[in-house]
């Protein structure tokens, strides 16, 4: 069994103590030993949404993940790893349970160049949080800010519009003091954080594993981000079953820096789940497959300009 | 249950009244489409002048000559009789939404448990119009509608008037049926 330790953080006094007595109950039902730790050697960090922005981000650039505890009246953020104050013993457990899945299906751990993901790492911190009050910001190359808060993004039109087209390369988000323009527009966080991860590096983003399987547990609305055909091939395809990055670019036929900033941009919008961390969707209703069907499809998919 | 039954391929659309599937199946139908509207005597329900009392029919022939057929349905309950006949047989469904009528979410609900039966390949997607209107709740309160019926199925914001929203939907309900047909777990 993998021993593995845990450090919270920012925990109200009450949440902190029965995640403590939990944590006794829990020893030999979890699939991991669980250990308490100092946040420095921890392998997995258990967290108020509520807590300070600086130890998010810090914690994001590890790439280890963050069980996320909410408070009764938040609303459910775009993290894989959350649960709701006042959780049970067997939530606790589940949510343990999923994160030791993943940690066990990752042991090489291959991590990409962390360079040029600096935006998308601190957004990934930061997403979790991105409805709090406080403003972070960052620059493009052309210096234009990009302020993020309040559950949204907001820079001037022209920049927004570039972000969209995927032509945007962004430094990291840091706290600021200031706010936007009052006039500036606004997109929304989670939509942000889609087209920051499709216009991100062409390899496997540093927080996803060449060895884990992943699957969408919602779909993107593509009415408001714009859509090409290949991104709903993928789509429809992770939702029908989770993939290895690998087997999806193989199954799809569509280039791997495609599918990797298609695994970067749902992830980063909270959309990715790696296979086992939630209940597999329910499988809608089968029917059987009629003689006809294949050359049907094939027929309407040429009509729509999908690949045959 | 489904899929190509004496040669048919349907395409069903359906919604409550005014979420726009005849003008859906207008956008995209070549020809004139069959519609079946009467004057609208129902005006607290929704204002418009006219609405569908049997189904609209729409069809787009492809290379070979075989035909999809687009079917849409009557959205007032009263015609409930109208959505199975319409929705056996489906290849898939379409669910046009109105954010900005009252009790958008809980038609979608209404519409979702009357045409589920129907859908195989989970062939079901949700297209919502007015999202932009004040106040209409966004698509991610109908996508979240369907995560906690454990429903995976795309939501997206169109409005129907544009064709390219409507091909849009279309594309994306094929993919799934290719998507299920290829990598799908067998029953
Ligand atoms: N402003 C606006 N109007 C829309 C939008 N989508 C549809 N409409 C209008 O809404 C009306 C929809 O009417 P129909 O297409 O008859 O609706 P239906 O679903 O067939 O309704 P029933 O047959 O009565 O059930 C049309 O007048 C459309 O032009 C949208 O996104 N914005
Ligand atoms: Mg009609």
């Amino acid at each position: 069994m993998q021993t593995l330790k845990i450090c919270d953080v920012g925990l109200q006094p009450d949440t902190s103590h029965a995640f403590h007595s939990m944590l006794k109950i829990v020893a030999g039902r979890s699939k991991a030993a669980w250990q308490v730790a100092g946040i420095e050697h921890a392998d997995v960090l258990f967290a108020s949404s509520e807590g300070d922005g600086s130890t998010f981000a810090a914690w994001g650039a590890t790439g280890k993940p963050v069980v996320l505890v909410i408070d009764d009246r938040s609303s459910w953020p775009p993290a894989p790893f959350v649960l709701r104050h006042p959780f049970r013993v067997m939530q606790l457990l589940s949510v343990l349970d999923d994160v030791a899945d993943l940690l066990a299906a990752s042991p090489g751990r291959e991590r990409g160049d962390p360079s040029r993901w600096s935006a998308a790492e601190s957004l990934r911190a930061l997403m979790p949080q991105s409805g709090n009050a406080a403003w972070h910001v960052t620059r493009t190359p052309l210096g234009e800010e990009v302020w993020l808060g309040h559950g949204l993004v907001r820079a001037a039109a022209r920049t927004i519009a570039r972000l969209r087209a995927g032509e945007l390369e962004l430094a990291a988000f840091h706290p600021t003091g200031t706010s936007p323009p009052a006039d500036a527009p606004a997109i929304a966080a989670c939509d942000f954080a889609w087209y920051v991860g499709l216009s991100g590096p062409a390899r496997l983003a540093p927080w996803l594993f060449a060895d884990v399987a992943y699957r969408l547990r919602r779909w993107p609305d593509f009415g408001r981000l714009g859509v090409n055909t290949g991104m709903l091939e993928l789509c429809a395809m992770s939702t029908v079953r989770a993939w290895t990055p690998a087997a999806l670019v193989e199954a799809s036929g569509q280039p791997a820096a495609d599918v990797h900033r298609f695994l970067a941009a749902a992830s980063l919008a909270g959309l990715l789940v790696a296979n086992g961390s939630e209940q597999a969707p329910a499988l809608l209703a089968r029917g059987r497959v009629q003689s006809g069907w294949d050359r049907f499809l094939g027929g309407l998919r040429r009509h729509l300009g999908l690949a045959a | 249950m489904s899929g190509v039954e004496a040669g048919e391929f349907k395409i069903v659309f359906t919604g409550p009244m005014g979420a726009g599937k005849t003008t859906a199946i207008a956008a995209i139908s070549e020809g004139e489409p069959v519609r079946t509207e009467v004057e609208n005597t129902d005006r607290v329900a929704h204002a418009k002048e006219s609405t569908t009392v049997g189904f609209d029919f729409g069809r787009i022939t492809l290379a070979d000559g075989s035909v999809v057929r687009l079917y849409g349905t009557p959205g007032q309950v009263r015609y409930r009789f109208m959505w199975d006949i319409l929705g056996r047989g489906a290849a898939g469904v379409i669910v046009l939404l109105d954010a900005s009528a009252p009790g958008a979410l809980v038609q979608l609900d209404v519409f979702v448990d009357a045409f589920i039966p129907h859908v195989a390949h989970g062939a079901l997607v949700v297209g919502v119009g007015r999202t932009d209107v004040p106040n209409a709740p966004s698509t991610d309160a109908f996508a979240a509608r369907l995560d906690a019926r454990g429903i995976v199925a795309p939501v997206l914001s169109v409005d129907v008037r544009r064709q390219g929203d409507v091909m849009m939907l279309v594309r994306t309900l094929v993919c799934i049926l290719g998507s299920h047909t290829a990598h799908g777990v067998p029953a």
